[in-house]
């Protein structure tokens, strides 16, 4: 399940995700068949082996060069103790994030609205409410987002 | 001074990126698709004092701030294009402040790379600058959506949807 917080920070989140991967980033990461769907949807990019990346701007790279989305849905998948914060992912993250909500528990933060797929299913930790489409994550978001602020 | 200014072009130009903006207001907000390049702009204007082949075209000079080192950015900077990418300090009340005080005082303009709605009420905030002359404001949002062609980059304004 997806798991969304709209509130302040705390202290189990991550929000330097581009730096914080950097850092934490394992290279048995990119065996995953995941991780690599991932980098692969959001960055468009192809895991050659181990850490070295096949990029269409870049050329050859390592997993630093990833967008801080693609990291963020990594730190999802890799680290899902954690909250990550979803503001740094564009709404191109956020199909994989889905389907990725529906294999394990994962935990974002957002301060910002993305639009997110029709489809998209997530609970909202501050009131408990359960979300299966677009409309109804927005209308959730919203009122949440005014009634803590 | 004035809050309204000329408007700043910002172009870059290096062997495989291309990046091209006006700047129409004192604080610019973009956002965008993960991957699309817009750390790529840092990088590109970081590493551009030392590369020969990378250029920066503008009227101010521009420069990369973080949370580090944004007060003396702001107060001690003048004439400047200011970037800031994804910083949490855009968040704090004295970033805020330090806005209102400096930005016109020392013709400073800042872009944002940052989607959260702290950043989009900053740039309605400072827009809302009280001068000598009453409350000024500006009903348009300078809140842009960063595209790409994979070497061509550019702004679009945003278009909100619910």
């Amino acid at each position: 399940m997806l798991y969304v917080s709209v509130g302040d920070f705390t202290e189990d989140c991550v929000i330097d995700v581009a730096r914080y991967f950097n850092i934490v980033k394992r290279p048995e990461w990119f065996d995953d068949e995941f991780v690599r769907l991932a980098i692969r949807e959001i960055d468009k990019s192809e895991v050659i082996e181990g850490e070295f990346i096949k990029s269409p701007v870049f050329g050859a790279m390592a997993p630093e060069r990833l967008s801080s989305g693609c990291k963020a849905v990594i730190l999802l998948r890799k680290m899902s103790h954690y909250i990550v914060y979803g503001t740094r992912c564009g709404d191109n993250c956020y199909p994989i994030i889905n389907e990725l909500g529906k294999i394990q528990d994962i935990r974002i933060l957002l301060h910002h609205c993305p639009k997110m797929p029709e489809d998209i299913r997530a609970t909202f930790v501050e009131s408990g409410e359960e979300v299966n489409n677009r409309h109804d994550f927005v209308e959730e978001y919203y009122r949440l987002r005014h009634s803590l602020t | 001074m004035t809050l309204l200014k000329n408007t700043i072009g910002l172009d870059i130009v290096s062997p495989n990126y291309e990046f091209s903006c006006e700047l129409h207001r004192r604080i610019t907000v973009v956002h965008g698709e993960s991957g699309i390049g817009k750390s790529t702009l840092v990088e590109q204007i970081e590493v551009s004092n030392n590369s020969p082949d990378i250029r920066v075209k503008c009227e101010l000079h521009v420069f990369v701030s973080n949370s580090q080192s944004w007060q003396s950015a702001l107060q001690g900077a003048r004439d400047s294009v200011i970037i800031f990418d994804d910083e949490r300090c855009t968040e704090d009340k004295e970033f805020v402040k330090a806005c209102k005080e400096n930005l016109v005082k020392n013709n400073l303009y800042l872009i944002l790379i940052d989607r959260s709605e702290k950043a989009q009420d900053l740039e309605r905030v400072v827009s809302s600058i009280k001068m000598k002359y009453g409350m000024f404001s500006i009903a348009t949002r300078e809140v842009y959506n960063f595209k790409s062609d994979g070497i061509r980059h550019w702004l679009e304004r945003d278009e909100v949807e619910i």
